[in-house]
């Protein structure tokens, strides 16, 4: 066999080990983006499933339990209304207009127990936070 | 003034365009009037958008409120060095500044460097930077002028956002700006080298030096970015792949995969193609990565507000990668190889095998963070890729390219026999084994760093006799003492031996990268009195205070810190009050030792008997920051001029 080909032979191996590993990276590592409207209207659509959501936080609504570390709040689009736990600390830019982007498995008919928190100041360019868990 | 600095980017604008005319006169007609009145319009390009820059500098520090961009960014009592960061801390004056190095460049181009007189390849070269410095200065000045005016003076600026008020902003922003605009470079030679029908590798020697600089600043400029990130954001991580952060990792691994595929251009005329095509994706990567943070396209911790940028720099995007595709299909013929691989195991297959890892790698992060677009466009269901994956993927590819170095570098260039080969591993091999055997004797278990640490012993010790060898074959051959021998054999060979420690730099990085697989993280709330053990460190709380950070009210905790019976310091996580800002802004506390971070961040109190912290035990970290600095160190030496850079030494063996 030339040279060329046996190093071609190789490199396409390689290449599909590599596409196998892309394909598997998919399983159990995808979210999906839920208008808040949709998911306070249909909770059972989306029960068990990765879900990422946005909206502002109801001013306060926030309550915040220092022994046990959990922070509980209403995330809200104008009208639907969300309730949300965050197991851990208060993000620093946590009141007023501030948008709220949150990502976690959704458990129908529970607050919404999420592992991610993201807050962004909706006016200027204000930069946002990342809280991961 | 702000008129003089709005009138200094319509000058460099119309100079910039003048030039672009001239040198296309100059192509079609090889006139040498037309010529050197293109070199006199970059000239004044260069002169104006610096002139431009300076004034806004002088406007920020003077705290000139009736420009809009110094009310948004600065007030008058902030550092004076953050005033001038606030250069580029909006859209407009980040447009502007990668106008500036644009300009700086393009007139060194022009008139520094051996070929400033060979017409065809300037007029080419300087008319595709002037292309690119036309559609930033534009987006800058008609979509986000920063000289814009306040229809009334306020009397104080609404100020820098806290986030922005660290070291970072002042060089992260810099010297990352600094790389991607240095790649505008090699691509406009790759470029004009298939215009004039080059076959040879002009190009890429040309260039060598910009090349290797903007890998460097963009190296310099995920480092700072990824520090920022961890001192500053208080999550206690340092990489969290963001799109806009894989927007600059992107280009770093492509360019990578490039500085070691031109080598084997150069010495066996092979990957021709290859390369353009590497420096094509490139530049066009430096392209999208401005792109997505302007365009509100992604949503990402970087992006700026919506600016109505998206459709002028996608445009550009598509138009100037549709072009570089279009001149390499159409002359791909002067890029045939002129060799075959020697032996299926060979330096060359072996730098094939490193640039398909380093591409796979990129791949996977580029698909991870245009995602949601593609997800939504395709399936219509928009859908994120979460950072398991990017960890998942990409994180055993770049390990195999780790495991790879090690191998590569005792893969002679030459033809060499299996046993000879297989001779080379054995000090390395003894090595790895010793690390597994230490590891699992202590208890380690997680299958990822048993793999990872005994690859980081084989590539530190093969990449370490490298030296030995070397140092040792010269030490015989001139009779010098073994300290002098091998700071000669580093000087004589700066290519090589920098390119080597640039290497070690990276293992070093690994260990960083592998010592979170055992970070910890623990919240919890305390009374002041109170001692808390995390991961085996005694933590006192001495309850809370008042303060002063410059003109800024403070609540800082008293912490103090007990490893093993000796103090490790009193630490005063902190948050500072700003006057314009509603909430508190968080910074953390950390105490960094080879073996570990002790990291605490103030989280919220009730009062100042009782507060909340987070506390995260980050092993390896300095690993991270030194490998990184040795990664620079290296650079450094591959770039230093003079003699002793030029040739690839053949191996010892």
């Amino acid at each position: 066999m030339k040279k060329n080909t046996k190093v071609m032979i190789g490199a396409l191996v390689v290449v599909a080990a590599i596409a196998y590993l892309f394909v598997s990276g998919f399983t159990g590592n995808t979210s999906i983006h839920v208008n808040l409207k949709d998911l306070v209207a249909n909770p059972t659509a989306y029960d068990g499933k990765y879900i990422q959501t946005e909206g502002k936080l109801v001013n306060g609504s926030t309550s915040w339990d220092s022994k046990k570390i959990e922070l509980r709040f209403l995330v809200s689009d104008g009208e639907a209304k969300l309730p949300v736990l965050w197991k851990d600390i208060k993000p620093d830019n946590f009141s007023g207009d501030v948008i709220v982007n949150i990502s976690g498995r959704y458990k129908a008919g529970q607050e919404f127990l999420v592992d991610t928190l993201l807050t962004k100041c909706p006016s200027k360019y204000e930069g946002t936070k990342k809280d991961f868990k | 003034m702000p008129d003089i600095g709005y009138l200094s980017l319509w000058i460099a604008l119309l100079s910039s365009i003048y030039a672009l005319i001239a040198f296309v006169v100059a192509i079609n007609t090889k006139n040498k009037t037309a010529f050197k009145a293109a070199k006199g319009g970059v000239a004044a390009t260069c002169f104006s958008v610096v002139l431009a820059s300076l004034i806004l500098i002088y406007l920020l520090v003077t705290s000139d409120f009736s420009v809009k961009y110094v009310y948004e960014y600065t007030t008058t009592d902030l550092a004076f060095l953050y005033k001038i960061s606030a250069f580029w801390a909006g859209n407009g004056g980040s447009l502007l500044l990668w106008a500036l190095v644009l300009g700086i460049y393009t007139a060194m181009v022009s008139f520094a460097g051996k070929i400033k007189d060979d017409q065809p390849r300037v007029s080419r070269v300087s008319s595709i930077l002037l292309i690119n410095f036309i559609f930033f200065l534009g987006g800058a000045m008609f979509l986000s002028n920063p000289f814009e005016r306040m229809a009334i003076i306020p009397p104080e600026g609404y100020g820098l956002n806290p986030m922005l008020q660290n070291i970072g902003m002042i060089v992260h922003p810099v010297t990352l700006y600094m790389g991607y605009v240095g790649l505008a470079i090699p691509f406009a030679f790759a470029m004009t080298s298939l215009m004039l029908k080059k076959t040879d590798d002009s190009w890429i020697k040309l260039t060598r030096n910009w090349t290797i600089m903007a890998w460097l600043f963009l190296s310099l400029g995920n480092l700072w970015g990824a520090q920022w990130a961890y001192v500053e954001l208080g999550w206690g991580g340092f990489w969290a792949w963001d799109p806009v952060e894989n927007a600059s990792f992107m280009p770093w691994l492509v360019v990578s995969a490039f500085l070691h595929s031109v080598m084997i251009q150069e010495r066996k005329g092979m990957f021709k193609m290859w390369n353009i095509i590497l420096i094509i994706i490139a530049y066009w990567m430096t392209l999208f990565g401005t792109f997505l943070v302007r365009s509100g396209i992604i949503s990402s911790v970087h992006a700026f507000p919506n600016t109505g940028l998206g459709i002028w720099f996608a445009t550009f995007m598509f138009g100037m990668l549709a072009w570089s595709l279009y001149l390499l299909i159409k002359n791909a013929k002067v890029l045939k190889p002129q060799n075959e691989f020697e032996t299926t195991v060979s330096k060359e297959s072996s730098f094939m095998l490193a640039n398909i890892l380093l591409l796979a790698a990129a791949f996977m992060v580029f698909w991870g963070t245009v995602f949601p677009l593609t997800s939504e466009l395709f399936t219509g269901v928009k859908k994120t890729l979460t950072t398991d994956f990017f960890n998942a993927t990409a994180g055993p590819i770049m390990l195999s390219t780790v495991a790879l170095m090690g191998v590569c570098v005792l893969i002679p260039w030459r033809k060499s026999t299996t046993a000879s080969l297989l001779k080379s591993f054995t000090i390395p091999g003894v090595a790895a084994l010793a690390a597994l055997a230490y590891m699992v004797y202590a208890g380690i278990s997680k299958p990822m760093a048993l793999i990872g640490f005994t690859v980081v012993a084989f590539v530190v010790t093969s990449t370490l006799t490298e030296f030995v060898r070397g140092a040792y074959a010269r030490h015989k051959i001139t009779g010098e003492n073994i300290i002098t021998a091998t700071g000669r054999m580093l000087i004589r060979n700066r290519r090589r031996y920098g390119g080597y420690i640039v290497h070690l730099g990276i293992f070093m990085m690994t260990m960083g990268v592998l010592g979170q697989l055992y970070k910890t993280e623990k919240t919890v709330t305390m009374n002041a009195g109170e001692t808390i053990n995390v991961s085996g460190y005694q933590v006192t709380f001495n309850g809370l205070q008042q303060g002063k950070e410059g003109l800024n009210e403070t609540v800082f905790a008293s912490l103090g810190v007990v490893k093993n019976g000796q103090s490790i310091g009193d630490l005063k996580p902190r948050v500072i009050y700003y006057p314009n800002k509603e909430d508190p802004h968080s910074e953390v506390e950390y105490k960094s030792t080879p073996r570990e971070d002790f990291y605490v961040m103030l989280g919220g109190y009730e009062n100042e008997t009782n507060a909340s912290f987070q506390f995260h035990i980050n092993p390896f970290i300095w690993w991270l920051w030194m490998g990184a600095y040795v990664i620079v160190a290296g650079a450094m030496l591959a770039l230093w001029p003079g003699k002793g850079r030029s040739a690839l030494q053949p191996s010892g063996n």
